[in-house]
């Protein structure tokens, strides 16, 4: 459905929890020589589908997915029926001459996924943030499906 | 992450992302790019907030660590989980060739962009010679 992002090619084992010191920097920054070669791929960038996390509240759904360095202008959220489709790309940090690139483990390029979101939605009232590279994607549910709830006020 | 956690927790005192439902610790995804004047690196560290980042330097070993305040359902019940949220450490040696005491950082969009600059490179070299 999507393409893949071009730089796919990401020398790094993922995310793992506890490494105290970063075993690939057996090489220093600011020592020569400065780099060895990157070791050939090891796993797949988290960008070209990304991973979304959806739960409910009494009122709304939402959906979260991590874009770091993003803004809502990369990022397209649509809703059709109760399938919502986040799409977008990031681009490539521009670079001149005389900055040389030694390490690239951040994805980039285009990447989509879309969700089914259960239950009516309140198609007017949906609404997406995307702050310190976070989407979330809330959707109110439609009067029909929201529980009741009836609060009992004590004064 | 329990098999992960009994290869790379081994570190004694630090071993606190080992239990099984405690926030996990990520290794954020880093670039580093190199100017005349300074190395760059770049790290992905979503829902990091600057006042939880902190940046150490000590015996030539860079240390970020980003707390990151949980989100989700209150009741910890989701629809779908893609993936976890935790927080951010990651280490990375620095040689003599970065002038620790300069290192800056700017938190931006849950981007981490840390600055070392370079030392002086023409800084002269007196080179003792023991006489015997």
């Amino acid at each position: 459905m999507f393409r893949q992002p071009r730089s796919m090619n990401l020398a790094y084992p993922g995310y793992l929890p506890g490494r105290e010191i970063e075993r690939f920097f057996n090489d220093m920054l600011g020592a020569l020589p400065v780099l060895a070669p990157l070791p050939a791929s090891m796993n797949q960038s988290r960008l070209g589908m990304p991973a979304v996390n959806m739960w409910e509240t009494d009122s709304a759904v939402h959906v979260e997915a991590e874009f770091p360095g993003l803004t809502l202008h990369d990022v397209e959220v649509t809703l059709d029926g109760s399938l919502l489709t986040i799409k977008g790309a990031r681009r490539e940090q521009p670079t001149d001459e005389k900055t040389k690139v030694i390490r690239r483990e951040r994805a980039t390029g285009e990447f989509g996924v879309s969700v089914s979101v259960p239950g009516e939605v309140d198609h007017e009232r949906v609404s997406a943030t995307l702050e310190h590279g976070v989407l979330v994607v809330t959707l109110p549910k439609a009067a029909a499906t929201r529980a009741r709830k009836i609060e009992i006020k004590t004064k | 992450m329990t098999t992960t956690c009994a290869t790379n927790c081994c570190n004694g005192a630090e071993a606190r992302s080992a239990a099984f439902d405690e926030a996990p610790v990520f290794s954020p995804l880093a670039d580093i790019r190199e100017t005349p004047e300074a190395y760059i690196v770049s790290m992905d560290t979503p829902g990091a907030h600057a006042d939880g980042v902190s940046i150490e330097v000590e015996e030539g070993v860079l240390t970020v660590s980003a707390r990151v305040a949980q989100r989700g359902p209150a009741s910890g019940e989701f629809i779908r989980r893609g993936y976890r949220v935790g927080d951010y450490r990651r280490s990375l040696r620095i040689g003599e060739g970065v002038d620790s005491a300069s290192i800056a950082a700017t938190l931006e969009a849950g981007v981490l962009t840390i600055t070392l600059p370079k030392a002086a490179r023409s800084r002269p070299r007196k080179i003792e010679v023991a006489q015997r």
